[in-house]
C-alpha cells in the first residue's frame, strides 16, 4: 500500500514500469525533435537561475557544444522541478481549479482551460496516461494530469510523459518523478558528464547554490511574512 | 491590504521552486492587474509550496543529491 493508502499489486507496478519505459522512448524521440529546432522559450528560460547556470558552462562551451549546452539546461531545470512536485501528488490535496487558472495566466487558451477542467487529455503522451488511468480509476488520475499540465514544470517532455510518471510514484514506485527531469536530457545527457567533467562540476556547484540559496530564503523573515499574508 | 498581499505574492512567486522561469516572467507581468481572487488562490498555493519544502529541507536537499549523483555516474 502506497501513501495514498491504495493497494499496489505485483501486476500493477510491473505494467506501470513498462509504461514509464515506454514514456521515456517517447520522450527522448521527442527532445531529440525538439532540439533540431529550438524555441524562443529556450532563450527566455536562461533568465534567473538559467543564466547562472549558463555562466558555469560557457567557458566549456566550445569543448561541449551548443547541443549539449541545451541538455545541461533540462538537467539544471529538471532537477530543481522535481521533488516539491512529489510532494504534491503524496499530498494530493492541491486544488486543481487554482492551478488551472494558473495555466492561464500562463497563456494557455480558454478552450485549453475548459478541456483540462473537463479532465480531458492534452498533449501527445495522453495514450500512455489513459491507459493507467485504466489501471488505477480515473478520478486520482485526472486530479494528476491537471496539475502537471497546469504547472509544466518539464516545458520539453510531452504532458503524458509527467503525467505517467507521477502516476507510477502515487501507486509506490519511489523515484519515477525522476524520469521526466532524465527523459528531458536526451540521449546525449551522458556524454556531457563523460567528456566534460569540469563543465559537470561547475554546473552541478551551480545548482546546489542555487537550492541552498532558495531554501534558505523561503526560511527567511521576508519571506515568513509574504506567506502569512495568505494564512 | 490588497496591495500588500500583492507586494507577498511578487515575492512568493519570485522564490518559489515549483513554477517555472517563464511562468513566473508572466505570473509577475500580470500581478498589478490581477484580481484580488487570483491573487488570493496563486498566493495560497505558493505558500503551499513553500511549506512542502520547509517541512523536510534536509530530505529535500538529500534527494536533490541523489538525483545529481544518478545523472552524474
Amino acid at each position: 500500500m502506497n501513501k495514498m493508502g491504495v493497494e499496489i499489486s505485483q501486476e500493477i507496478k510491473e505494467k506501470g514500469a513498462t509504461l514509464v519505459g515506454e514514456a521515456v522512448k517517447r520522450a527522448i524521440a521527442e527532445i531529440d525533435k525538439r532540439m533540431s529546432k529550438p524555441s524562443g522559450a529556450d532563450e527566455v528560460a536562461r533568465i534567473g537561475f538559467l543564466s547562472k547556470l549558463y555562466g558555469a558552462a560557457d567557458p566549456h562551451m566550445k569543448e561541449i557544444g551548443k547541443e549539449r549546452w541545451k541538455n545541461a539546461k533540462a538537467v539544471g531545470a529538471g532537477v530543481l522541478s522535481i521533488l516539491p512536485i512529489i510532494g504534491q501528488v503524496e499530498g494530493g490535496g492541491v486544488a486543481v481549479a487554482e492551478l488551472t487558472d494558473a495555466a492561464i495566466l500562463e497563456g494557455a487558451t480558454l478552450a485549453e482551460a475548459g478541456a483540462l477542467a473537463g479532465g480531458k487529455v492534452v498533449g501527445s503522451g495522453g495514450v500512455i496516461v489513459e491507459t493507467f488511468g485504466k489501471m488505477m480509476g480515473n478520478k486520482s488520475l485526472e486530479g494528476i494530469k491537471k496539475v502537471m499540465k497546469a504547472i509544466d514544470p518539464f516545458e520539453d517532455v510531452p504532458i503524458g510523459i509527467t503525467s505517467a510518471a507521477a502516476a507510477v510514484e502515487l501507486l509506490g514506485v519511489e523515484g519515477a518523478m525522476v524520469i521526466p527531469a532524465v527523459a528531458r536530457l536526451g540521449i546525449g545527457a551522458v556524454k556531457i558528464c563523460k567528456e566534460g567533467i569540469a563543465m559537470g562540476k561547475d554546473m552541478y556547484g551551480v545548482i546546489k547554490d542555487e537550492i541552498n540559496n532558495r531554501t534558505k530564503k523561503a526560511g527567511s523573515p521576508g519571506m515568513g511574512a509574504a506567506a502569512a499574508v495568505f494564512a | 491590504m490588497y496591495m500588500e498581499k500583492k507586494i507577498a505574492l511578487i515575492q512568493l512567486i519570485e522564490n518559489s521552486f515549483l513554477i517555472s522561469d517563464i511562468l513566473k516572467k508572466t505570473l509577475l507581468e500580470k500581478v498589478e492587474f490581477m484580481k484580488d481572487e487570483d491573487v488570493e488562490k496563486i498566493g495560497k498555493f505558493l505558500v503551499w509550496e513553500r511549506d512542502v519544502v520547509l517541512a523536510d529541507e534536509e530530505g529535500f536537499l538529500k534527494e536533490i543529491d541523489k538525483v545529481i549523483e544518478g545523472i552524474t555516474e
